[in-house]
């Protein structure tokens, strides 16, 4: 019985060890386009997204990528980490890194574990202790959620900011474009004698 | 010896005393060796690792190997030096020497050794070896690693100024047993012949295995008895008077500093005592106080993050008001007021009904009010775990689920030593009933349930104690709405309008890395930047300063 669990531990540590732990995904991702994506990789056995219960419902998404050998997932993870790595959508890249036991839901019992617990009572003097031990966790979990509300912030700013440079460079191009188009550049040509030739060819400028 | 005396009673301000003497020394007898001393209010005994104040920027390390006072009362320390990776930089070659790594002396030449005066001495200090030499009884567990304040794992020979993992047998004249770690209780049992290499420990054998061999057959452990005589000046530590219960075995108080050497680190009082063999009611104690100044607060502070609690003595009534509560006695194993958590017996039963998907249950659960998020629990816990600790707890079955670590809901990603035991888990209960909820939740706020783990499940207490964290509950309610877009995927809009080709379609959404020849990379690199910003803050969030000394 005990050699039995052991050996689902073990199994299940060496599926976390296989595993890719993906965030940053987009809401439109879904598990075939995971799939396809890294299967260049390697190959991918399953893709579990992670639910997301409590926290504001714009964060980006999480899953766990299990593949089929530890290796493949070491590649994964440092191709990534190199590269920036688009998935739906550009340019906010896809993060990787190796999954822990704690992010899977169903995970198995860790053999010879014992876990004790005791009361304590307003009587009892470490209550006190104890208390405050209360307030600071509470303390913790505000300050956790100050700072992923800024860190928030912080990504919307950053895509903002993209997001006007991108117009602006796209402006460029629409106007370089569209005077290429309608005859505008070679009629300017025309009246400074300058040679103009078209995109198909190489451009020669004297 | 009554000279030593007087100088004692002269220097009661220094807080100087000299322990159990081990005899004069071979050469000149006029030289008195000893065990141990207390200097300061601390007790250190030899093999001690201890900080230097000898006029440098950094403290030196060092181990204590001999202790002594000539006949010109002047109290001396034999120390071997333990080196700074700074100190050997031009010797360590391509050796990339982690943060609080440092290396022992060995060889022969200058260095490795010499002889201080006792006030040079600043405090201790808890030198972990995590050698893999078959000498060294790897009898710490990653906790210990990190409470430790430094490690070492290979030794600086001074004279061939290279480091090296494999020991000698001697390093100066010591056997190097003494400065591997010290062994655990169980470990002593296997390995009580080699302590009989030590002609100065020969008592020490016997009194250990009288100790194992009650610890094996009441399966409770022993008290330590050097609570007793020593601990009056040790006020800051938080040993405890022995309390004498029916279970316990009470060994004589003497002048021999009973020490079994069952910590796995050299300096026993960082742990507050617990690192020795001690009362299990005391280590739950242990647990929740904080000594002011004890190194061992690390751990115990690291889930509060950077905050530093100071909290009042703890006297001996305070261990019997807690017996007299024992409680919850659910014919379950009571280690004195600890309860243990075991798997409830009939849980096979829930798989029996068919059930709703987790989802559905979920949100008819919040209708109805009946969920309840539990907080400040260990993140390693499974579902299954919690649900029997709820059962345990407050008498009801109810599905948990662990709420998985991601970046956000637990950012403390990785198990990269300073971090990664510091962080809190959530589970989301769904109870049976409202008032069952409300009940629990009433209970939780009203008085404190306190969670003890047992990492190792080993019989050893000294793993006991690690984390020791009050639950909170709050009834929760999940997060509704419709998913929001996604910040940071940007369109041109213009392009929606025209009409996309399947090429263009396909070219947008297959999943690529970006090739630094596009606009494309520049800001997927911003991204990236904003991602390993915002890696750090949350680090440094949930950092874990050590408690300074």
């Amino acid at each position: 019985m005990e050699s039995g669990k052991q050996n689902e531990y073990a199994a299940f540590e060496e599926k976390v060890r296989r595993t890719v732990y993906l965030d940053n995904l987009s809401p439109n991702v879904t598990e075939s386009v995971v799939r396809t994506a890294l299967d260049q990789y390697g190959t991918v056995k399953s893709v579990e997204f992670i639910p997301n219960y409590l926290e504001p419902r714009n964060m980006p998404q999480c899953a766990l990528v299990e593949m089929e050998k530890e290796k493949q997932a070491k590649v994964v993870i440092s191709t990534l980490s190199e590269f920036p790595f688009m998935m739906s959508g550009m340019p906010r890249p896809v993060r990787a890194r190796a999954a822990v036991a704690e992010m899977f839901g169903d995970r198995p019992r860790k053999p010879g574990r014992q876990i004790r617990i005791c009361w304590l009572d307003t009587a009892d003097p470490d209550f006190e202790v104890a208390s405050k031990l209360k307030q600071l966790v509470k303390r913790h979990a505000t300050e956790t959620a100050v700072m992923l509300k800024h860190q928030l912030e912080k990504e919307e700013k950053l895509a903002k900011q993209q997001g006007e440079t991108l117009k602006a460079n796209y402006k460029k191009y629409e106007m370089i474009d569209s005077l290429m188009a309608d005859g505008a550049a070679r009629r300017l040509a025309r009246c400074y004698n300058l040679r103009v030739s078209d995109d198909s060819g190489p451009s020669t400028f004297h | 010896m009554s000279q030593i005396r007087e100088k004692n009673r002269e220097q009661k301000n220094l807080g100087f005393k000299w322990g159990t003497s081990i005899g004069a020394g071979a050469k000149i007898s006029d030289i008195m060796f000893y065990e141990s001393f207390i200097f300061k209010s601390e007790e250190y005994f030899v093999y001690d690792c201890v900080y230097f104040d000898l006029g440098q920027p950094e403290a030196s390390i060092g181990k204590l190997v001999k202790l002594f006072e000539g006949p010109d009362h002047v109290k001396k320390v034999k120390v071997v030096w333990f080196m700074r990776p700074s100190e050997i930089r031009n010797y360590l070659g391509d050796y990339e020497p982690r943060w609080n790594e440092i290396f022992l002396a060995s060889g022969q030449g200058r260095g490795v050794s010499n002889i201080n005066l006792v006030e040079s001495i600043v405090g201790k200090c808890n030198v972990v070896c995590t050698s893999n030499d078959h000498r060294n009884p790897q009898a710490y567990s990653e906790a210990d690693l990190r409470r430790a304040d430094y490690f070492f794992c290979c030794h600086f020979d001074v004279g061939e100024l290279a480091i090296s993992d494999t020991f000698p047998d001697m390093v100066d004249r010591v056997k190097v047993e003494y400065f591997f770690n010290k062994k655990t209780e169980q470990k002593l049992l296997g390995r009580i012949n080699l302590k009989s290499n030590v002609k100065r420990q020969t008592q020490r054998p016997n009194l250990s295995s009288k100790i194992k061999v009650v610890t094996k057959s009441n399966g409770v452990t022993v008290k330590d008895d050097n609570s007793g005589s020593r601990v009056s000046s040790l006020v800051k530590e938080s040993k405890v008077e022995p309390v004498s219960m029916t279970k316990q075995v009470h060994l004589p108080s003497e002048n021999i500093p009973v020490r079994p050497k069952t910590s796995n680190s050299n300096s026993s009082t960082q742990h507050s005592g617990s690192s020795q063999c001690e009362d299990r009611d005391e280590i739950d104690k242990a647990e929740v106080k904080f000594p002011k100044d004890s190194l061992t607060s690390p751990d115990e502070v690291q889930p509060y993050k950077k905050r530093k609690l100071f909290l009042d003595e703890r006297t001996n009534d305070k261990v019997h008001n807690l017996d007299g509560q024992l409680g919850h006695d659910r014919g379950i194993n009571i280690d004195n007021q600890l309860v243990q958590v075991s798997r409830v017996p009939d849980d096979d039963r829930r798989n029996w009904f068919e059930q709703q998907p987790w989802e559905q249950r979920l949100e008819r659960a919040q209708e109805s009010g009946r969920l309840v998020s539990l907080e400040n629990l260990d993140p390693s816990y499974t579902s299954e775990e919690v649900e029997d600790l709820v059962w345990h707890a407050f008498n009801e079955k109810v599905e948990a689920k662990m709420i998985e670590q991601t970046t956000f809901s637990c950012p403390c990603y990785g198990t990269s030593p300073p971090y990664g035991f510091n962080a809190q888990s959530k589970a989301l209960i769904i109870f049976k009933s409202k008032e069952a909820a409300n009940s629990a939740i009433f209970q939780l706020i009203k008085r404190c349930l306190m969670l003890a783990d047992g990492r190792r499940g080993l019989l050893v207490l000294l793993m006991v104690f690690f984390t020791c964290r009050p639950l909170i509950a709050r009834r929760e309610s999940l997060r509704k709405g419709a998913k929001v877009g996604f910040v940071g995927h940007l369109t041109i809009d213009k392009l929606q309008f025209q009409r996309q080709t399947e090429d263009m379609k396909k070219a947008k959404s297959t999943s690529h890395a970006s090739q630094p020849n596009n606009i494309e990379f520049d800001m997927g690199m911003e991204w990236r930047l904003l991602q390993l910003k915002s890696d750090m803050w949350w680090k440094a969030l949930h950092e874990v300063l050590p408690m300074p000394s």
